[in-house]
């Protein structure tokens, strides 16, 4: 039984009895059909009162209920959501390792730039707060910029060369960052 | 052309480098240098061009943009305060005088220096 449904009964009985009550220490005088209708009346118009003010109570706590509900699935979708772009940004710097090894380079620089909007995009998420204050992140982002600039001017200039290998393990670690943080947001609970 | 900003904070960056109060690390070419701040860094390069030796300047902002780029070649008359920051993050990395120092004070001490990279020959027959 909800705690509405058992405060209405109460309530009901607890009148029923006062009009019993009332009408049972009447004086004799007293016992006419106007004054027995004016105390049920009068009783039955409290005993609504009481139910209605009940009733808006618990209303009200299920409002509280229910924002707090959406809230929290809010949360979690948002949660959720972050998850699936840092898992996406991973798959994307492992697919430019894949390229670098295998000398695409033209393929790298353009999932590249793609990975370096991910990086930025997650510096507006607010779930993602705590990894992008983070100081190694700042670097490995900056770091990570240094890079793209490296591949794109070897690609322009020939002349200006850049160590392939160092990059592949710039990318390791930086998705190794994204990793543990990945892994971190999911075993959050909301 | 580089501004005259941009040229005060490559002479101060000589000058904090030449005094070790700025620690250079590497990137991901060959001779490039980069100095990291807390929202952004700068990079100097060095590298062989078509035109001859180059030399750059790069600065870049916290999310990894190159937000500016200064690059000179031998015989252009930014060239010689370019370099001479290249130089001094070159020294600062590879950590140039204090192994210099080492080298001298092992020197000037009495013990024999070097290593015989010779084997001494070994007798016994291999069969």
């Amino acid at each position: 039984m909800t705690d509405v449904r058992r405060n209405t009964l109460i309530i009901t009985g607890v009148g029923i009895l006062a009009i019993i009550l009332t009408i049972y220490f009447f004086k004799e005088s007293d016992k006419t059909l106007p004054n027995y209708a004016t105390v049920i009346g009068t009783i039955c118009s409290l005993i609504g009162l009481a139910i209605a003010y009940v009733n808006i109570i618990a209303l009200k706590d299920s409002s509280i209920l229910m924002t707090t509900e959406i809230k929290k699935t809010l949360q979690k979708f948002n949660q959720l959501n972050s998850v699936s772009e840092i898992s996406k940004a991973i798959k994307t710097n492992q697919e430019i390792q894949q390229y670098i090894r295998s000398g695409k380079i033209e393929l790298a620089h353009l999932r590249t730039l793609d990975l370096k909007y991910m990086l930025l995009h997650f510096n507006s998420d607010p779930v993602l707060l705590e990894l992008t204050i983070s100081e190694t992140y700042k670097q490995l982002v900056i770091e990570f910029g240094m890079d793209l600039c490296s591949i794109n001017d070897n690609l322009l200039n020939p002349k200006r060369k850049v160590d392939l290998f160092k990059i592949v393990n710039n990318l390791e670690e930086l998705s190794t960052f994204l990793t543990q943080f990945e892994t971190k947001l999911k075993t959050i609970k909301i | 052309m580089i501004p005259n900003n941009i040229k005060d904070l490559i002479l101060a960056l000589i000058e904090k480098t030449a005094s070790k109060k700025a620690i250079w690390g590497k990137t991901s070419r060959p001779n490039e240098f980069k100095l990291n701040f807390e929202k952004g860094a700068v990079t100097t390069d060095f590298w062989d061009d078509r035109s001859g030796d180059a030399v750059d300047f790069a600065i870049y902002n916290k999310f990894g943009d190159r937000i500016d780029n200064f690059s000179a070649t031998r015989g252009e008359p930014e060239f010689d305060l370019l370099i001479d920051l290249h130089n001094a993050a070159k020294r600062e990395f590879y950590k140039v005088d204090e192994t210099i120092f080492n080298l001298f004070n092992e020197v000037n001490e009495d013990k024999s220096i070097g290593k015989r990279e010779i084997e001494e020959e070994d007798d016994s027959l291999p069969f």
